[in-house]
């Protein structure tokens, strides 16, 4: 088994990074792998509670964010500092996540095998 | 363990240089590639962003690109790689991360 | 080394597919393995054999053709990805019932966890674009 860490850097909509890095997040735990999923800079955006977009024909990710424990994924972190930049506190957010600090998402980096920031 | 972050975007137009340099950890690298390369020109902006990072990160910038690019003039304390150098930090580092 | 490289950034508006050819290039040059290299989002289009560059330009999608033929190499498109661009083998065109099939040769239509699989049997897996 190998710990793979994603880096989702990218606002929800507007781009297909956000979806890009959640499909390889679920592949991976599909394979039984040790993943950490990491939303940061605009990334944290796709945590945020509410999103209503079927006005602008896209789909909502949040359920497939919500089933990630069903796919054994519970790693799931969101930058401190991204969110406080945003003025964003774990109160706007749809799922639980564990806060990380700079430091720490350094050494999740260290200890993992491969990243992907998508 | 030590990582390799690859950065490909301008630092005057994304995060990717800034968000690299704050989560680049001693004995890490980065390497400047594509528009990255952007972020090794001797310019205050670059000075302020580089005041907040580690020390001992060591800094390497893509040659095919600089000479693309007709960069003025680098900071100090950059080294230059080709494509075989850049392979090269891809083996040293045991893992890297792409900003873009 | 055992090497994989990922690719994302489209071939025709992102340097990326080009700085991730050299650097395989490179890598076997230095005399180390390509395992994979797999292909995702708009690098997809790298597979179309349909693509026309004009003269004065690189055809990149040739290029990257060309290079894994000639080593034999084991490149991989994402299905979904390359489903939604129109990039189709036989067998898609034929499910989806669609008037033609592109893929250029050397390219191999398949799903993400074949980058999975890249990624537990490599030393070192590289990104490029995004």
């Amino acid at each position: 088994m190998k710990t793979l860490t994603f880096l989702s850097r990218h606002a929800p909509f507007g781009t297909s990074n956000a979806k890009a890095c959640l499909d390889m997040v679920l592949a991976s735990a599909v394979f039984e792998q040790q993943v950490n999923y990491i939303f940061m800079d605009e990334g944290v955006w796709q945590l945020v509670r509410g999103h209503e977009p079927a006005g602008i024909h896209a789909k909502n990710t949040m359920a497939a964010l919500q089933a990630l424990e069903l796919y054994g994924v519970e790693n799931i972190f969101a930058l401190e500092e991204s969110l406080t930049e945003r003025n964003l506190t774990l109160a706007h957010l749809q799922i639980p996540v564990r806060l990380c600090t700079r430091a720490e998402l350094s050494s999740l980096i260290k200890t993992s095998d491969v990243v992907t920031a998508l | 363990m030590s990582t390799l972050h690859i950065v490909s975007s301008s630092p005057f137009d994304s995060n990717a240089f800034s968000s690299a340099l704050k989560t680049a950890s001693q004995g890490d690298a980065i390497l400047l590639i594509e528009n990255g390369v952007y972020a090794a020109v001797d310019a205050l902006q670059i000075d302020n962003l580089m005041s907040g990072a580690m020390p001992d990160i060591t800094h390497y910038v893509l040659t095919e690109d600089v000479d693309a690019r007709a960069l003025p003039r680098l900071r100090n304390n950059i080294a230059k790689v080709d494509y075989a150098g850049f392979v090269a930090l891809v083996c040293q580092h045991h893992n890297s991360v792409s900003w873009n | 080394m055992i090497i994989s490289v990922m690719v994302t950034g489209s071939p025709v508006s992102q340097q990326s597919a080009q700085t991730a050819l050299s650097f395989c290039q490179a890598a076997l040059s230095a005399g180390h393995q390509i395992y994979r290299v797999f292909f995702y989002e708009d690098a997809v289009q790298l597979g179309s054999a349909l693509n026309v560059a004009p003269q004065d330009e690189r055809n990149l999608n040739a290029a990257w053709s060309e290079f894994i033929k000639q080593y034999q190499l084991d490149a991989v498109i994402c299905v979904a990805s390359a489903l939604k661009r129109g990039i189709l083998n036989d067998s898609e065109a034929s499910r989806y019932q669609k008037p033609a099939a592109n893929l250029a040769e050397g390219f191999d239509i398949s799903g993400l966890g074949q980058w999975v699989d890249a990624c537990l049997n490599s030393d070192r897996v590289v990104s490029f674009g995004a």
